[in-house]
């Protein structure tokens, strides 16, 4: 087994009992819990509060000590210092020094991590101008609004470029911009790939980014698996066109009435995602130099993140096939060809497709829920999707998905 | 050792930040700037700088503990605040966290210390300036406040031949006959070396007893000063009488010195509170080339104008007679106490950090403000507990108690032990080796030892609380 073979985070029959002052068991926070995280995933913790998505966490991190079972974190026991290196922590609230500035707070965990001087500084202005809080970098953090502290907690995460993210809680307290840019930071970092493992209890927030889930209750695992297998409807179909008009609608009601006897549950126009509509607000108040003191909305990901991470030659064929793939669903809206369609639904399908494909509105997605704005999860490489020496590629492929197998 | 001082520049930077060193600043910037006025009232200048030195240095040692011990609250203040979450995330060993800490604490203290030993010093240059001209005054001040003397004690004569011919006088004259077994001749071996130690003590007794127009000469080896007329050096004595007279006065006559070993003589005659140390200086060419010094007592009232009171003089001990030489400046004596007060911080912030390393931050501070008196008072806290007596009722009781604090005062240092404030305040050196003494116990063995335990204590630490 190589390196690249072993779990990120491996846990066996992880327990955590919280003791009284008289040693008596008071709180089982996690019980017998088994998870495993390979490389490159993104993972959702999920469970409601106390449900024991930090207490895992921070057995995770060396923080507390498990009662029983075992953890491994690339390999080791997550109290060993060198496996720190490789890790990123976002706590659930911003756990920083009041009395140091923002500049101050991400020089003293640059510190930590040993970089030198030049490096450390040039990260540091990457990652501040990165949060958008460039200018207010002199400021004490105890002055900074939770939301401006919440991104200096994501910057200080993300200093030593690592290659496992932990983020508890990461949108708590922030504003849509926080939100959106911690979104884009999973996904941005996810395409480097680097592992994350996110804890929330905010599901829309984790079904956006995260490709994995297990959602814990009482300590325990109740469901995991990647998110399409377990959030996938097979009972339903739903088609997104450009405006139809009534008696278009009205067409396809009969349509599907005689051909297949399905019933159109609900008609009706998609309204803009608040989230967007707020970003759009946001863009033209900064475009207007609107003065604020608060956090700016963030610049691009910093350059050094993933750039220092030794891939391999196959990872990074792999990465670069999966992202040619998946620009080209966006692209060409393609139907996910392991999709199963049934024989009705696939021939309805054949005659609302049978106008010429030069004419827009007639270009449609199936069970492509993402907005428009957000770039969905890669898919797996679509062979047409792959161009130049396809051959040479798809067997590297093949290789390394066998291998991670 | 980057991450160690990434931590202690934290630490530093929060002692600041928070103004916890700032109160202290103003603390002691008020002792410095208003204890000199609060002293004018002094007889002379040489006794305002003593009461100066004594109380800065006193509230300077007082201040800085309590700083030092409100600054190792912090580690628990993150444990608390959740930054040791942040921290114990990062790549750093929780041995390097706990001695950054500890770095932090001390250095911060060293600056503050630093800071203040300068004020102090400043001060006093400042009252010597600005003091009345007084040439006695100014002298007193030279020679016996602003300078390191050596104190030689005086050397008792060896009673053991004249002690064993008293014993074997008396046990030839059948002195011992009631105490003596039936047929024996001589004492058990216990018996009589405690009736030789009787004898000794009562001759010494007698030695340091002077009668009424009697005189006793004694000797002073190993005066290493110089030998010149310019220079002084001290004797200090504290005169007792038998007899209190009624203006509890003392009077006699001094000769200090000794022509049949080629030194000047000095005769002195002395009026002296009966029961107070009082000194006075003699030039230094009294001291003879082998570095001996002669000084004979007269138990003689030379003032005939005067009351005439038939006193006996004695010296309680042997340390109400000495006699004290320079040896080296009040800058380097500061220093040296400034550097006694430095290995009392670092063991003292070696202690309170190791209480944060275990408890939350208001049990710790009570626990270090505990163990911080104690170790002030450990001296007088062990005379007590030895000389504890309970009636004899609890005899169990009393004995637990002497074993129980024998254990505790084992485990504290008697900071007493390593204070020089009294020593710098009347001039007299504190000695290097003193010094060194105090880094050995309170630093390398003492310090070294305690954080080498707060380390193990913090690393089994799980530094999350529990939250569910």
């Amino acid at each position: 087994m190589n390196g690249t073979d072993i779990p990120v985070i491996q846990t066996a029959g992880l327990t955590k009992i919280f003791k009284d002052f008289w040693r008596r068991n008071r709180v089982i926070a996690v019980n017998d819990l088994n998870m495993e995280i390979q490389r490159g995933e993104v993972f959702g913790l999920l469970g409601p509060n106390g449900s024991g998505k930090s207490t895992t966490i921070k057995m995770l991190l060396g923080l507390l000590y498990p009662t029983r079972g075992r953890i491994s974190v690339f390999g080791k026991p997550p109290t060993d210092v060198a496996v720190k290196t490789r890790i990123g922590f976002l706590p659930e609230e911003s756990f920083l020094y009041r009395f140091l500035n923002a500049r101050e707070t991400l020089d003293l965990y640059g510190r930590l991590f040993q970089l030198h001087g030049a490096q450390r500084a040039d990260r540091i202005e990457k990652l501040l101008k990165m949060v958008g809080l460039q200018n207010e970098a002199k400021r004490r953090i105890g002055e900074y609004s939770k939301g401006m502290a919440r991104r200096i907690g994501l910057a200080q995460a993300l200093l030593n470029d690592p290659e496992l993210l932990i983020l508890d809680e990461p949108t708590a307290g922030l504003d849509p911009i926080g939100i959106r840019q911690i979104k884009d930071v999973v996904r941005d970092l996810a395409a480097k790939g680097k592992t994350i493992l996110l804890s929330s209890h905010l599901l829309a927030d984790v079904e956006d980014v995260c490709d994995h889930i297990a959602i814990l209750y009482g300590g325990r695992q109740r469901a995991s698996g990647t998110t399409s297998d377990l959030l996938s409807r097979e009972d339903r179909t739903q088609f997104t066109t450009e405006q139809l008009t009534p008696e278009l609608i009205a067409r396809v009601r009969d349509l599907l009435e005689k051909n297949g006897d399905k019933k159109i549950l609900s008609v009706g126009a998609p309204a803009d995602r608040l989230e967007t509509f707020f970003m759009k607000t946001i863009e033209q108040a900064e475009a207007a130099n609107v003065r604020s003191s608060g956090a700016r909305r963030s610049g691009e990901i910093a350059d050094f993140l993933g750039t220092t991470q030794p891939a391999s030659v196959i990872d990074t064929l792999v990465t670069a096939a999966h992202k040619t793939a998946a620009s080209r669903v966006v692209e060409s809206a393609q139907i996910p060809p392991e999709k199963p369609v049934e024989e009705p639904t696939k021939r309805l399908i054949e005659q609302l497709t049978q106008t010429p494909p030069d004419d827009p509105r007639e270009i449609a997605t199936v069970d492509d829920t993402h907005d428009l704005d957000t770039p969905p999860t890669p898919e797996p490489a679509a062979p047409r999707a792959i161009e130049g020496d396809r051959t040479v590629i798809d067997s590297l492929i093949r290789r390394k998905e066998d291998t991670d197998g | 050792m980057g991450r160690i001082w990434a931590i202690a520049r934290q630490t530093v930077a929060e002692g600041v930040r928070m103004r916890i060193a700032l109160v202290f600043i103003a603390f002691i910037l008020l002792i410095l700037a208003g204890l000199p006025f609060s002293l004018r009232q002094e007889e002379s200048v040489s006794s305002a700088i003593q009461t100066f030195l004594s109380f800065s240095l006193g509230g300077l040692d007082v201040l800085l503990a309590l700083l030092t011990v409100f600054l190792a609250r912090s580690l628990s203040e993150e444990v608390v605040g959740g930054q040791i979450l942040i921290l114990m995330a990062k790549p750093i060993p929780r041995w390097q966290f706990v001695a950054g800490k500890w770095l932090g604490i001390v250095t911060l203290s060293s600056c503050l210390l630093i800071l203040s030993g300068a004020g102090i010093y400043g001060v006093t240059r400042a009252m010597v300036a600005l003091g009345t001209p007084d040439a006695l005054d100014e002298a007193r001040t030279r020679d016996e406040v602003l300078t390191a003397r050596h104190a030689v004690p005086c050397k008792v004569p060896d009673f053991t031949a004249e002690a064993e011919r008293l014993f074997n006088q008396r046990l030839e004259s059948g002195g011992y006959q009631e105490v003596l077994p039936r047929g024996a001749t001589n004492l058990d071996s216990a018996t009589e070396a405690a009736e030789l130690k009787t004898f000794r003590q009562d001759l010494e007794l007698r030695w340091r007893t002077i009668f009424p127009m009697e005189g006793r000469r004694f000797e002073f080896e190993n005066v290493r000063c110089e030998r010149t007329a310019d220079r002084t050096i001290q004797i200090r004595y504290k005169p007792e009488v038998w007899s209190y007279p009624p203006d509890e006065i003392l009077r006699c006559e001094l000769y200090v010195g000794n022509p049949d070993r080629g030194t000047q003589l000095y005769q002195i005659y002395r009026r002296d509170v009966i029961g107070r140390f009082h000194s006075i200086s003699v030039p230094a060419d009294a001291v003879a080339p082998d570095r001996t010094l002669h000084v004979e007592l007269r138990n003689r009232n030379p003032f005939e104008d005067e009351p005439q009171f038939a006193n006996t003089i004695n010296f309680t001990s042997m340390d109400d007679l000495e006699v004290l030489f320079p040896v080296g400046s009040f800058e380097g004596n500061l220093l040296r106490q400034l550097s006694m007060m430095m290995c009392k911080l670092m063991f003292l912030a070696a202690f309170a950090l190791m209480t944060t390393c275990v408890f939350s931050f208001p049990v710790a501070c009570l626990v270090s403000l505990t163990f911080l008196v104690m170790a002030s008072m450990a001296g007088f806290l062990t005379d007590a507990i030895t000389y504890f007596d309970d009636g004899g009722a609890h005899g169990l009781f009393k004995t637990a108690v002497q074993f129980l604090y024998r254990i505790l005062f084992f485990l504290i240092p008697d900071f007493s032990r390593y204070d020089g404030t009294a020593l710098l305040v009347n001039g007299r050196n504190v000695t290097l080796m003193w010094v060194l003494t105090a880094l050995r116990d309170l630093v390398l063995l003492g310090t070294t030892g305690i954080v080498l335990l707060a380390c193990v204590l913090f690393q089994r630490r799980e530094v999350a609380e529990a939250s569910i």
